[in-house]
C-alpha cells in the first residue's frame, strides 16, 4: 500500500526570537515577586473614533514564540481584555486558540491583528485578512492595523529540506520564507 | 522580508500605500461584512505613520485611521506625533514601551527612583506612564508573573509625569532614541516627530 503524501511547512520565526515560553511552567504555582497585591488592576477603557471601545492595557505577541496561546489564554484569565497580534508574528493560530481557551466570551475581547507588507496589494489585501480570519479562528477583527507604510513583494519560499518520516510514513517539506 | 541581489529591500513599487492599500482597505472596512451585515473589520488603522503620512490619509477620501500604533517609551516621547494624533482624534498604542530588546529603559535610574516611590516595578512605571495620558499600551511578555504585573497600575503625582514626559530632554540631551529600527528600505520616519 502506497503511503498519503501530505506536506508539512515548518516556517521558522526570525533568528534574533529568543523567546519561548516554557511549556512546564506551572501557571498556578508562581511566585509573582513582580505582583504587587497593593496595587490596582486597569480599567480604563479609551473610545476610538468608531465609537468603539478600546481596553487600554493588552498583551503584545511579538516574539511570544511556542507557548503563545497559554501566555494568551493567561493574560485574558488574568483580566487583560485586548490582544495585539500581527500576520507577521507568526502565531496567529496561537492567539487564537488563546482565546478560545481562556472561555472570555469573544465580544469582551478586543483583538487587533495586522496586514502584511507582501499582501498590500490591491488585490492581495482580502486575501491577507481571510488568512488572519481563519488563523485566529474568529469571524471578526476588532482593530485592523497597516503593519507599515511601505510595500514589499511578497516572500520568496525557499525549500530547505523534504525528507519521509519513518514514524508516521508522511512525506514532510521543511521551508523558509527568505 | 525579501531582499534584492544587492541586499536591499525588494519593494513593490507598483503599490501605492495610500491609493492602493488604504484606498482598498477603507472600502473593505465598509463592504466586508457577515451574514448579519456586522463588519469584518470593525476598525481600521496604522502602525509607524509620521505626521507627514497621517496627514496624506486625513487629506484623502478614504477612512480615517482609529489608531496610529508607534513606538512610544520616555526615550522617544514623540511629542508632535501625540499632538497631532490629539487633535484628529486618532487613538495612539505605545509598542515596546520598556525599550525592545534588552528593555534599556528598566535600568533607567529616573525610573527606578519613580517605581521605588510607589513601591512598584520600573516597567510598571513605564506602562502606567502611557495609560496617565490616556493612550494605549501593549506590553508583550512570555512570563506569566510579568504579564501579571504589568496589568497593575501606578498612580503618579503631577510631577513625576512632568519628570517622565521630559526625560529625554534632560537625560538624552534632546537626543531621543529610536530603539526599533528595522531596515525599511526607505524613509518611514519623520526626526521632527520625535522628541
Amino acid at each position: 500500500m502506497r503511503s498519503e503524501l501530505s506536506i508539512g511547512l515548518n516556517v521558522y520565526p526570525a533568528p534574533d526570537s529568543t523567546s519561548s515560553f516554557r511549556r512546564h511552567q506551572r501557571l498556578n504555582t508562581l511566585s509573582l515577586s513582580f505582583y504587587n497585591n497593593t496595587m490596582a488592576p486597569y480599567t480604563e477603557i479609551l473610545t476610538l473614533n468608531t465609537g468603539a471601545k478600546f481596553p487600554a492595557v493588552g498583551l503584545g505577541t511579538w516574539q511570544a514564540g511556542e507557548g503563545t496561546d497559554e501566555v494568551v489564554s493567561f493574560a485574558l484569565k488574568h483580566g487583560y481584555r485586548a490582544i495585539d497580534g500581527a500576520f507577521m508574528y507568526q502565531n496567529e493560530e496561537s492567539v487564537g486558540k488563546g482565546i478560545k481557551d481562556s472561555g472570555i466570551d469573544r465580544k469582551d475581547i478586543f483583538v487587533t491583528t495586522k496586514l502584511a507588507p507582501a499582501y498590500m496589494r490591491k488585490d492581495k489585501i482580502k486575501e491577507g485578512i481571510d488568512k488572519s480570519l481563519k488563523a485566529l479562528d474568529l469571524d471578526y477583527i476588532d482593530l485592523y492595523l497597516v503593519h507599515w507604510p511601505c510595500e514589499h513583494k511578497p516572500s520568496r519560499l525557499k525549500i530547505l529540506l523534504i525528507f519521509r518520516s519513518s514514524e508516521s510514513r508522511r512525506w514532510y517539506i521543511d521551508a523558509s520564507f527568505a | 522580508m525579501p531582499r534584492l541581489p544587492d541586499g536591499t529591500r525588494d519593494h513593490d513599487k507598483s503599490t501605492d500605500w495610500l491609493e492602493d492599500t488604504w484606498a482598498t482597505l477603507s472600502e473593505l472596512h465598509q463592504n466586508y461584512t457577515l451574514q448579519d451585515g456586522s463588519k469584518k473589520l470593525r476598525a481600521i488603522g496604522v502602525c509607524n505613520f509620521s505626521t507627514s503620512n497621517l496627514k496624506k490619509v486625513l487629506a484623502s477620501k478614504y477612512t480615517k485611521p482609529a489608531v496610529n500604533q508607534i513606538e512610544l517609551h520616555p526615550y522617544l516621547p514623540q511629542s508632535p506625533l501625540l499632538k497631532f494624533c490629539a487633535q484628529n482624534d486618532i487613538v495612539v498604542t505605545a509598542y515596546s514601551p520598556l525599550g525592545s530588546t534588552e528593555a534599556p529603559l528598566l535600568k533607567d535610574e529616573t525610573v527606578n527612583k519613580i517605581a521605588k516611590a510607589h513601591n512598584a516595578s520600573p516597567a510598571q512605571v513605564l506602562i502606567s506612564w502611557h495609560v496617565a495620558h490616556g493612550r494605549s499600551v501593549i506590553p508583550k511578555s512570555i512570563s506569566t508573573e510579568r504579564i501579571a504585573a504589568n496589568f497593575q497600575r501606578v498612580d503618579f503625582t503631577k510631577e513625576e509625569l512632568d519628570t517622565l514626559d521630559n526625560l529625554a530632554k534632560t537625560e538624552l540631551g534632546g537626543k531621543p532614541k529610536r530603539l526599533v529600527k528595522p531596515d525599511w528600505g526607505i524613509k518611514v520616519f519623520d526626526e521632527e516627530d520625535e522628541l
